[in-house]
């Protein structure tokens, strides 16, 4: 596994921010900027330009002000964190972080705090299956939660999907069955902001609103045939069709 | 884990790919499934990070829990040093290799099973990377039977484990169990209906991720992807395996639905594509690998719906693998250079499909 160097989308220097967007139907992408593109793109990475000298004293001291007060806060960890080092291996953190390979057995207890954030943008978790020795109650129950949480997607997406694009359909919609429900998803909506799992929630979102918006739907008939209409995927998109297709051949735009 | 003559040694490699040929279950639209899973020893450093006594201190250890086992007793035992480059991209293209080790490497060891579905590879990334592969969807199968290879080298060697972290491995997307499961999957129903992009976002909300053919870092080559687990920790064997199987079933389902709407409503369109791929197959002088195995993808969709006898799924799978260069070179018996290598492609597939039609 290696690790690539991003450069700025907009030139060539060494990128400084990463915005992770999350886009239509929950689609992940990256954006990498330099210090200054990244100041254009968004108004909160603006940095504050001061308009006169007064106003320029004034934003120094308080940015002075701030950075001491930051400094004092971060202490000691701010200053050991790039030269950490497994006593057993001679690893630096630093040099882990370039090539998100650890050095040995040991480094897993010198790195262990830092290791959290690595580990939950990997697997979601931070630590092992609750029947791993040593686990407490409490972070057993909260293991347990981000399993249950993880599985519950599978019949949600594939139902999602079977809906929103079919191939060849011989039936109506699939009435949606209780793990398609929209109090569910809102519960696991919920449950994934509390994780602060927000690419997942951005799913869920997609789901709810795809669902709403399918389940009137249901009622909608062939005017050809008076067979109920299905939603289906064809080149242009997603469209109304007769279910009695392909006997019948009627369409209608989605409203 | 005798010590072999040249012959018998050749003999060994040429027959690596066996395992493919079969026809396992599902076999229309699963290639193959894999389990690995890594392991390593507590305080040496983990082998890129490793000083030569180091490894050879790991390779010694491993070595010693191995030798007296009756378990391993028809094991092969390859050091990655004492095998050729071609041999040693032959057993990768059988995927008993992995990239890294193709690269060779001092202290690097390979145990291989009589029936060349287990390999054991030492000081890989981690200092133990077990696999277990076998044809068609079995994952089930290979997951037993790799738990097993771990287990009777687990009576020898301790491996390292965290309290919190479940068993250690040089990269943390590894971390916990250790364990990677795939299927390689042909889905050409999917790509021609154009679904493939949607099916795969599907199955990445699960925790999985897809690849190509060889695995990381590799592209899509012929509508073979491999689905496998992303997450290692915090989750156990059985929920992995669980999460993976009913997946891969769906994307089953959905490829033969796609495959039924294509032959119902498009048989012509069909016919054409196949057709057309088995034609370039039988009459085209120059092939390179990526080529014929995309052709060879449409034949097989073909042979899927008994359209092609008597060309059967092993005798294509045995195509799809002796096109790949090594395995071109070592059945011509030895090195050819690369600017007539795909001439001998392409001749030696208008010879194995020169009475192949369409019917």
């Amino acid at each position: 596994m290696s690790v690539e160097i991003h450069k700025c989308m907009n030139c060539e220097r060494p990128a400084t921010t990463k915005i992770t967007k999350i886009g239509k139907g929950g689609k992940v992408f990256d954006i990498y900027l330099c210090d200054e593109h990244a100041q254009t793109f968004s108004p909160y990475l603006k940095k504050t330009q001061p308009a006169n000298l007064v106003e320029l004293l004034q934003h120094l001291l308080k940015q002075q002000g701030a950075m001491a007060e930051a400094a004092a806060a971060a202490a000691g960890a701010e200053e050991e964190l790039p030269g950490r080092t497994c006593a057993n291996c001679g690893l630096n953190y630093g040099a882990y972080r370039k090539t998100l390979l650890l050095g040995c057995s040991d480094c897993y207890d010198s790195f262990e705090d830092l290791l959290s954030h690595d580990l939950r943008k990997m697997h979601g978790v931070i630590r092992h299956a609750p029947e791993e020795e040593g686990a407490t109650l409490a972070e057993t129950s909260v293991a347990a939660d981000a399993e249950s949480a993880a599985k519950v997607p599978l019949v949600e997406t594939i139902n999602k999907t079977e809906t929103a694009a079919q191939v060849k359909t011989d039936a109506a919609v699939k009435s949606p069955d209780g793990a398609l429900s929209v109090a569910d998803l809102k519960r696991k909506l919920r449950q994934a902001i509390d994780r602060e799992d927000f690419e997942q929630a951005a799913r869920v979102r997609d789901s709810i609103r795809m669902l709403e918006s399918l389940q009137p739907k249901e009622e909608v008939r062939c005017k050809a045939c008076n067979a109920p209409m299905v939603v289906k995927h064809g080149p242009g998109g997603l469209f109304l069709g007769c279910s009695e297709y392909p006997k019948c051949r009627e369409t209608r735009p989605l409203e | 884990m005798s010590e072999q003559s040249d012959t018998s040694f050749t003999q060994f490699i040429r027959c690596s790919d066996r395992w493919l040929c079969n026809d396992g279950p599902l076999h229309h639209s699963v290639i193959s499934s894999r389990a690995r899973i890594a392991r390593n020893l507590g305080h040496i450093p983990f082998a890129p990070r490793a000083r030569s006594e180091q490894l050879r201190a790991v390779l010694e250890r491993i070595d010693e829990a191995i030798g007296p086992s009756p378990f391993f007793a028809d094991f092969q035992r390859l050091s990655i040093s004492d095998i050729n480059s071609l041999h040693r991209l032959f057993l990768k293209e059988s995927h008993l290799l992995s990239a890294e080790f193709e690269q060779g490497g001092e202290c690097r060891v390979i145990y291989i099973s009589p029936d060349y579905r287990v390999s054991i590879m030492i000081n890989e990334e981690d200092h133990l990377r077990m696999q277990c592969l076998d044809a068609g969807f079995q994952l089930r199968k290979v997951l037993a039977v790799i738990k097993e290879v771990e287990a009777e080298l687990g009576r020898r060697i301790e491996f390292a484990r965290h309290r919190k972290f479940g068993y250690v491995t040089a990269c943390p997307t590894n971390v916990g169990t250790g364990l990677r499961l795939s299927v390689m999957m042909h889905l050409p129903g999917l790509v021609l209906v154009n679904r493939i992009e949607e099916i795969l976002q599907g199955v990445a909300q699960y925790g999985l991720t897809v690849r190509g053919i060889y695995g990381e870092h590799s592209e899509h080559l012929g509508d073979f992807f491999q689905i496998s687990n992303e997450v290692t920790l915090g989750k156990s064997e059985e929920e992995i395996v669980e999460v993976l199987e009913s997946v891969a079933k769906q994307v089953v389902d959905h490829e033969m639905k796609a495959r039924d709407a294509l032959f119902e409503q498009r048989p012509v369109v069909v016919k054409d594509l196949i057709s057309r791929a088995l034609s370039v197959l039988q009459h085209a002088f120059i092939m390179d690998s990526a080529e014929a195995l995309s052709h060879l993808s449409k034949i097989r969709l073909g042979i899927d719906r008994g359209h092609l006898r008597p060309l059967g799924h092993g005798e294509l799978s045995r195509l799809m693998v002796e096109v790949q260069p090594a395995h071109l070179q070592f059945m011509a018996g030895g090195q050819i250079p690369v600017g007539t290598r795909d001439n001998r492609r392409a001749e030696m597939l208008q010879q194995r499909l020169s009475r192949i039609s369409y019917n």
